[in-house]
């Protein structure tokens, strides 16, 4: 009994370590190359559409997410009717982001 | 007969109208189909409450996300912290909002100084070490963007916060307890309005909530705001502790409830830079059992 609650405790402070050691800071930019102004709400989820974020970001505004390693989702829409697409983020190997707000399509 | 027929036509009809706006991946159509009146939230267990606006957003994505309506993924009566690499203290301190106050184009640095088991998770605008920027209308310029806020999220050390003052209400009570104590602590009117407007569709369900309130002394315990040039601010952040989940009736028994009401301390100022911050604290639940406070 002992030595499973041993290794519980190793395994709990190992994952704690990982976990703490190997997140990830994620920078981004959103920007419209077709004249979208309004603030937009970015929608940050994970793959399994987990809603871990939604925030104001205005046009041209910048963010930082502090991420688990793992595969995400970012998503910008504003009252204008513009989107971004869906970006698809892995957490560690990228960095940086740009999500680009695009007007509806007529 | 007729009659018959032109249910089950229309049945038809609205029918796969809603089914084509569920599940796929046209944004733009389900943003402008949402305005057409058609619900979304048809059997995706959406739960409206507290509403006191209505944001453009609050019917855009809901049928994309499991938690739409709730601050972070939830469990029972708290975070599933799991998702957020935060120090372990137990708690996550979600949306503080920071607005700036002063004469037109004074520039400004806003620091943030973490205790140890507390730590950053987001920034809006992305912060390093510091938030430069510039007053302008009300609001912020900062790097060539006009934020009306800055914004960040944090893992919190609940060990350091207090759990003695507060308040436990009943769920139609909530919302406007909160706002009295917004309101006595001397928050403006845009600034209130920004926090029913996101928290009137993202707080999680209960049958009552207890409140502790967490001002300027104690939230400097664990994310001390640091400025240049010195100034006045102002910051209320509400640890809230849901006391039963609805559907699965489980108490949050072992979490002590406030023993003294919360007074809230109003500050005057009208000279210089003012910085208001209000915020919404929950606790991971995954750490709960080892955080108690």
């Amino acid at each position: 009994m002992n030595v499973y609650m041993y290794a519980g405790l190793a395994l709990g402070f190992l994952f704690t370590f990982q976990t703490q050691a190997s997140s990830q800071v994620l920078v981004g930019k959103i920007q419209s190359d077709q004249g979208c102004v309004q603030p937009s709400q970015l929608f940050v989820s994970t793959d399994k559409k987990d809603l871990l974020y939604q925030v104001e970001v205005p046009i041209n505004g910048s963010f930082s997410f502090n991420l688990k390693p793992g595969d995400y989702q970012f998503h910008a829409a504003n009252e204008e009717g513009c989107a971004s697409i869906k970006a698809k983020v892995k957490i560690p190997e990228e960095k940086r982001i740009t999500l680009n707000l695009i007007r509806k399509q007529e | 007969m007729k009659i018959i027929l032109a249910i089950i036509l229309s049945s038809f009809f609205i029918g796969s109208s809603y089914a084509m706006g569920i599940g796929n991946d046209c944004i733009h159509c389900m943003y402008y189909q949402n305005y057409m009146g058609i619900n979304p939230y048809q059997n995706t267990g959406y739960e409206q409450i507290h509403q006191y606006y209505s944001p453009w957003w609050y019917r855009y994505s809901a049928p994309q996300y499991t938690n739409y309506n709730r601050p972070a993924p939830w469990m029972q009566w708290g975070m599933n912290g799991h998702h957020f690499p935060t120090h372990q203290g137990g708690g996550v301190m979600g949306k503080p909002n920071v607005y700036v106050y002063g004469s037109n184009n004074t520039e400004f640095e806003i620091s943030i100084k973490f205790s140890e088991k507390s730590n950053l998770l987001s920034a809006i605008p992305s912060y390093q070490k510091v938030w430069r920027g510039k007053i302008v209308n009300n609001g912020i310029l900062h790097e060539n963007a006009f934020y009306r806020y800055y914004y960040y999220d944090y893992g919190v050390d609940i060990s350091k916060l207090q759990w003695e003052s507060g308040k436990c209400v009943k769920d139609d009570e909530l919302m406007g307890y909160l706002n009295n104590v917004l309101n006595q602590s001397g928050f403006r009117k845009k600034e209130i309005d920004d926090f029913n407007e996101y928290w009137s569709y993202k707080m999680p369900p209960g049958d009552s909530y207890c409140v502790y309130p967490q001002g300027n002394k104690d939230l400097n315990k664990v994310a001390r705001l640091e400025t240049k040039p010195a100034a006045i601010i102002n910051r209320l952040s509400f640890f809230i502790v849901p006391q039963v989940e609805k559907d699965l009736n489980r108490k949050v028994s072992s979490f002590k409830k406030p023993s003294r009401e919360w007074k809230a301390e109003k500050q005057n100022a009208n000279q210089g830079i003012v910085i208001n911050e209000w915020g919404v604290g929950w606790l991971d639940q995954a750490q709960f059992e080892t955080n108690n406070p």
